[in-house]
């Protein structure tokens, strides 16, 4: 028993001392719990809504209403759109979803809950499952409301039938699969992984002595760390060459998607995350600390980014920032590659922003890296 | 692999002139000169702190010196030609737990510029020096510290080095790892390679070098071949007398003389004659004890 609490003071001491590790053991837990609770909890303040296109086929009075009450609705971002328009503003991104009012809504609006009921067709990116759902919820909200008022006021011409379909589709091609949400994200949490082992072996590196062994012989630093950044890059192209493969062979995730923006997206997000990576590993003085500083400064990334938290839950002041995540960037680049159907300029933005990113990340954490080094001798 | 150009023309390969290297307010080496000859195994001998490790990695351009001038050969060790003639064991071992005794000293030859044939031929013939033959396909990390010791010695030498800095070669190693890597000195220095060896073992440096410097706070505080510096400091031999009463030591330029002495004196159980060693001399010079 004695030995047992030995032991245990002794690791706990040795946690004391890696200062690293004690915030990330006790910090960073009460960070995130403040931080995100702050953001999530607070009344007054202003969301960024779900970005809403509305498409108004039916041009009647009760349409207009409706569009109007949206508009008003606290989660949502109203724009309307043309016949056609709203598709397109899913598929690249510009809205979480689209709700188009079907011809007939006005007459339907009517007579609620007698015959037809009223139809409106809502179309979702399918990355925005959650967003959906708060679409869902305002509409059904603002159609019940103005039916439940017209019932209790004693309206002779609603019904106690079936008054709204809100009739849901995905905005993806024919045929293809869900699983062209999960690959890309999957693949965006295997290069975090790849990345984070990366950062703890030039620690590992470093504690080892392994590096002054290299350093001793005919090889410049900048060639060691390169060395090792392009382990660690090819890693990725290989991790993510696998999962697109199997995603295209099992799951039918390639189906329309261009093959050569899936190509230049992979390295990019290589490189971003390579870089990204070289300056987290040098924070860190142990493998332990390292690791704990990378996973949590791409948690944060990937909350921030929205890959874990719907965008538009958070605060409005927290959007340009979102905007900044290379988790974000990351995911929008394959989505847009494997089946948002974007050109290759458009592809092209996050990608310049990833490898931008990690280079001079990358040239921060080297210069940092060989300072160390040569304090460490 | 090609045989590489000598280290220079000059009869001395590794030089300090002047050189003064501190940390903070530390003092690791104060005005450090020194010249090693070609061929020859030369012993930096002193205790720890002494700034034995520091003259290493300023030997291999790995630290600047703050004041004074390291040449390899006349040229800047800090140029990666001149790096490739040193071989450097460090005193941490400097190895991949992960991978074989082979894989190990295969990756840091063809670091060197070693391919196929001359590599895979190299690596036998070191694993064989440092008797790790038959170990050869297993992972460094199940290694003992005397088998982990030799395979950092070996590492040193894959890529054939003119040059080879030895630092602490045989701190904590079991006997049997300490007469390996004394015998590959041997062999080095068969082939006529420059050895520097740190270490703050005098009967090693007594064995192994040709010449040593004394150090102490980052100075030379003698300099020699071993038996210079005995005659020097070491105060000739001595006499041990074993009485009844316990041992006694006789300092004596004529330990016939003093035998005859003692012979006489009916509590004497024995006597022996001991000559000076290196830690008479650096006793004389510092007033204490190497390992102090």
């Amino acid at each position: 028993m004695r030995a047992m609490w030995f032991i245990a003071m002794k690791d706990l001491a040795l946690l004391r001392r890696d200062w690293a590790g004690l915030f990330f053991a006790f910090g960073f837990p009460l960070l995130i719990a403040v931080f995100f609770g702050v953001i999530f909890s607070s009344p007054g303040e202003s969301r960024r809504g779900v970005e809403l296109a509305v498409v108004d086929l039916d041009g009647s009075a009760a349409s207009s209403e409706l569009v109007d009450t949206l508009g008003a609705a606290a989660e949502l971002r109203v724009r309307t759109a043309e016949a056609g328009e709203g598709t397109e503003l899913v598929r690249t991104s510009k809205a979480a979803a689209a709700l188009v009012i079907e011809p007939g809504f006005g007459e339907a609006h009517a007579r609620a809950g007698v015959g037809e009921p009223m139809r409106l067709r809502l179309m979702v990116d399918p990355s925005h499952e959650a967003e959906g759902g708060i679409v869902r919820g305002a509409v059904s909200r603002a159609v019940f409301a103005d039916v439940g008022a017209r019932f209790g006021a004693g309206d002779a011409d609603v019904g106690s039938g079936l008054p709204l379909v809100i009739e849901q589709e995905q905005v993806v091609a024919e045929g293809r699969s869900p699983f062209l949400v999960t690959f890309p994200q999957g693949l965006v949490w295997g290069t975090l992984a790849c990345a984070s082992a990366f950062g703890i072996s030039l620690v590992t590196e470093r504690r080892q002595g392994t590096l002054v062994r290299l350093r001793v012989g005919p090889v410049r630093l900048w060639q060691v760390l390169a060395g090792k950044g392009l382990a660690c890059f090819l890693s990725i192209l290989a991790m993510s060459g696998t999962v697109v493969l199997v995603g295209a062979i099992g799951f039918g995730v390639m189906g329309g998607a261009s093959r050569l923006g899936v190509v230049a997206v992979m390295v990019s997000v290589a490189a971003g995350f390579v870089g990204i990576m070289m300056l987290l590993a040098v924070l860190g003085k142990t493998e332990a600390s390292a690791g704990g500083i990378g996973w949590a400064v791409l948690l944060v990334l990937a909350m921030v980014g929205g890959a874990m938290v719907p965008a538009s839950l958070m605060p409005e002041w927290l959007g340009p920032i979102a905007e900044m995540s290379p988790v974000r960037w990351a995911i929008v680049a394959y989505e847009g590659a494997m089946w948002r159907g974007w050109s290759f300029g458009a592809l092209a933005v996050p990608c310049v922003k990833l490898v931008a990113v990690g280079s001079v990340c990358f040239a921060v954490g080297a210069w940092v890296f060989a300072r160390g080094a040569r304090a460490s001798l | 692999m090609a045989a590489a150009a000598p280290l220079g023309d000059n009869r001395s390969v590794l030089c300090f002139t002047g050189v003064e290297k501190s940390y903070g307010r530390i003092r690791a080496v104060d005005g450090l000169d020194l010249s090693i000859d070609r061929g020859e195994v030369f012993g930096l001998l002193g205790p720890n702190g002494a700034g034995k490790t520091t003259s290493v990695w300023m030997a291999v351009g790995l630290l600047r010196p703050d004041a004074g001038t390291v040449r390899v050969a006349g040229e800047d060790p800090a140029d990666a030609g001149v790096r490739r003639r040193i071989g450097v064991a460090p005193q941490s071992i400097a190895l991949y737990d992960e991978l074989t005794a082979r894989e190990n000293l295969r990756f840091l030859g063809k670091l060197q510029g070693l391919r196929r044939r001359a590599l895979e031929s190299r690596v036998d013939e070191l694993l064989e020096r440092v008797g790790l033959a038959d170990r050869a396909r297993q992972r460094a990390g199940g290694f003992s510290g005397g088998m982990l010791r030799r395979l950092n010695l070996a590492a040193a030498l894959v890529h054939g080095p003119e040059l080879v800095l030895l630092d602490e070669p045989t701190a904590g190693v079991d006997p049997q790892s300490r007469h390996s890597i004394f015998d590959l000195v041997a062999w080095l220095r068969e082939l006529g390679t420059t050895v520097l060896l740190t270490t703050h073992y005098l009967e090693e440096a007594q064995r192994l070098c040709d010449r040593v410097a004394i150090v102490d706070a980052g100075r030379v505080l003698e300099l020699g071949t071993v038996e210079e510096l005995i005659r020097r400091h070491g105060g000739g031999q001595r006499v041990v007398v074993d009485r009844i009463s316990g041992r006694e030591e006789l300092q004596t330029a004529e330990p016939m003389r003093a035998i005859a002495g003692v012979l006489d004196d009916p509590t004497t159980l024995g006597v022996h004659v001991e000559r000076s060693n290196l830690e008479d001399v650096f006793l004389a010079l510092t007033g204490r004890s190497v390992r102090d």
